[in-house]
C-alpha cells in the first residue's frame, strides 16, 4: 500500500523490518526505529512528503499466538519485561514463604517473557532457570534478562520439562504461572514436577482452575481466545494429583479477589500512560487485542467460570534409610 | 490491496442498502465490533447511562444519542474501568450518536475492553488495517 510519510528515515526502517524477517522486525521496535519513524512522520504531516511501499503488518488473528507485534503489545500494556498484570509483584508474593537464597535452584516452568525469573533472581539471589517452549518469547526473554544484567542468573531456554538438560539436576523449587492449563500431559505432569524438585522442597503455583457449573459461557468465550482449548484442571482434581505423587499440598488459596483487582489496576495503568506516551499505530491494533483477551479473562474470573488459584506444595522428606 | 477494495465495497454496499450511515462509517480507519458495553456519559454536569455500540479505535455508536448535538464534546466512562475518556459527536442517526474517541490510543483501550466484555462481539465491518 502507498502512504505518504516523511521521507528516507522511515523508508530506511522499513526496507530493513521487510529485510530482517519476524524477528528483526520485532527488535527494531523494540529498539524504537519505528518510534522514531513515527514522531518523524507526525512532525513534518504539512511539509515534506515522499511516498514509499509500506509493508503490511500483519492483524491479530483473534487467538493467543505469540507473533513479534503480540510480544510488544503486551508490554505496551504492562510494562516492558511483563507479561500480565503485576506480574513482578505476584512472583514475589508466590516465593516470598519458601525463603530462596543464593545458594538455591529454582525452575520456571511457564518463564514466557521471563518476569518471575528475573523478579526471583533479582530478589532473592536464587539461580533460576526458566523453560519456554515458544521462539519468539524465549528470545525476548533472554535479552531482557541480559539487559537487566540477569544473562546468568534467570537464564530462560527453550527446553520442555522433560528434556534431559532439564532432568540433570533437582532443584529447590519450581515456580509455574498460569502454566497448567496448556500443558496436554495431565496425567504425567506431578510425577514430573515431583521428580524434579529435591526432598522437602517447593512447587509455587498460581493457575487459572475451572469450577464446574458456573460462568460457563465466559470461560468458553475466554477459552476461545486460544489456539488450543484450555485443559483447566478443577481445585480437588489438582490436590488429588499431587497428593497422589507425594506432594503435601499446603496452600491452595483463591486468590481471584486479588488478582481481578491487579488486572484492572494494569489496565487502569496503561491508561494513565497513554496521554503521554500514545501508542504506536502499527501496534494499536494489537494492543487493543490485548485488552480484549484481558477483559475476557476478567469477565471469566468475575462470572465465576475459572478462579485464580495460588498452590504450594511440598515433596516429602528425604528417606534417612536411603542414604 | 485488500483492504481499500473491502472498503470500498463496504461503501457500495451501504449505498445499495441505504444506510444513512455509509460515508462517516467507510471512513472508520479500524475494524468495527459489534458489541452491547454499558458506560456513563457526563456532559453539561449531569451523568446519563448509555450503551456503546459498533466499536473500533476510533469511535462507536453510542446509544441512545441522550440529546446530544453534533459536535458536542462529552466524557465518557466505561464499567468496571473508573477514569473518564474524551469523545465528540460526529453525527446523529436514528439509531444513535455516532462518536469519535479524542485521543485513538485511549480507544485501543475502550475498544479493547469493551469487546472483551461484551458476550460474542463479533468484527461487522472495517476500515482496514491501513499500515
Amino acid at each position: 500500500m502507498v502512504t505518504g510519510v516523511d521521507g528516507a528515515e522511515m523508508a530506511q526502517t522499513l526496507n530493513n523490518l521487510a529485510a530482517s524477517g519476524i524477528s528483526g522486525r520485532f527488535k527494531a521496535w523494540w529498539n524504537g526505529d519505528e518510534v522514531e519513524a513515527a514522531a518523524a512522520k507526525g512532525n513534518a504531516r504539512a511539509g515534506k512528503v515522499e511516498k514509499v511501499e509500506v509493508e503490511e503488518l500483519p492483524s491479530p488473528s483473534g487467538i493467543a499466538e505469540w507473533t513479534p507485534q503480540r510480544i510488544a503489545a503486551i508490554q505496551r500494556l504492562f510494562g516492558e519485561g511483563f507479561d500480565g498484570p503485576a506480574s513482578q509483584e505476584r512472583a514475589r508474593d508466590l516465593v516470598n514463604p519458601i525463603g530462596l537464597n543464593e545458594q538455591m535452584t529454582v525452575l520456571d516452568a511457564s518463564a514466557r517473557l521471563g518476569s518471575a525469573a528475573r523478579t526471583i533472581a533479582k530478589e532473592t539471589g536464587a539461580w533460576v532457570d526458566g523453560l519456554e517452549m515458544d521462539e519468539l518469547l524465549m528470545e525476548e526473554a533472554v535479552r531482557l534478562s541480559a539487559k537487566a544484567g540477569l544473562a546468568k542468573k534467570a537464564v530462560i531456554r527453550k527446553l520442555e520439562l522433560d528434556d534431559h538438560e532439564v532432568k540433570e539436576h533437582k532443584r529447590d523449587a519450581i515456580v509455574i504461572r498460569e502454566g497448567l492449563y496448556q500443558i496436554s500431559d495431565r496425567e504425567r505432569i506431578f510425577k514430573t514436577l515431583c521428580d524434579l524438585l529435591k526432598p522437602s522442597s517447593h512447587l509455587l503455583m498460581t493457575e487459572f482452575l475451572s469450577v464446574p457449573g458456573k460462568g460457563q459461557e465466559e470461560r468458553a468465550e475466554w477459552g476461545a481466545l486460544h489456539r488450543t482449548s484450555p485443559r483447566l484442571f478443577e481445585l480437588d482434581e489438582l490436590r488429588e494429583g499431587l497428593s497422589k505423587v507425594g506432594f503435601d499440598v499446603r496452600v491452595a488459596k483463591d486468590e481471584t479477589k486479588a488478582y481481578k483487582a491487579m488486572l484492572l489496576n494494569g489496565i487502569l495503568r496503561f491508561g494513565k500512560t497513554v496521554p503521554k506516551e500514545p501508542v504506536l499505530r502499527e501496534l494499536q491494533e494489537w494492543v487493543m487485542w490485548e485488552v480484549e483477551y484481558w477483559a475476557r479473562t476478567y469477565n471469566a474470573l468475575e462470572a465465576g467460570g475459572i478462579t485464580m488459584h495460588r498452590i504450594h506444595a511440598v515433596t516429602p522428606m528425604s528417606d534417612p534409610t536411603k542414604m | 490491496m485488500v483492504t481499500p477494495l473491502r472498503r470500498l465495497l463496504t461503501v457500495a454496499k451501504n449505498i445499495v442498502t441505504g444506510s444513512q450511515d455509509s460515508g462517516f462509517e467507510a471512513l472508520r480507519d479500524f475494524a468495527r465490533a459489534d458489541v452491547n458495553a454499558e458506560v456513563r456519559v457526563f456532559l453539561g454536569g449531569e451523568t446519563l447511562n448509555c450503551n456503546l455500540r459498533d466499536v473500533s479505535i476510533s469511535g462507536a455508536l453510542l446509544v441512545p444519542d441522550c440529546g446530544m448535538e453534533k459536535g458536542a464534546v462529552f466524557e465518557l466512562e466505561l464499567d468496571s474501568i473508573p477514569g473518564r475518556v474524551e469523545a465528540e459527536v460526529m453525527r446523529l442517526t436514528d439509531a444513535g450518536a455516532g462518536i469519535r474517541f479524542a485521543n485513538p490510543s485511549i480507544g485501543v483501550l475502550v475498544a479493547g475492553w469493551s469487546r472483551g466484555t461484551s458476550s460474542g462481539a463479533m468484527a461487522v465491518g472495517s476500515g482496514g488495517n491501513r499500515r
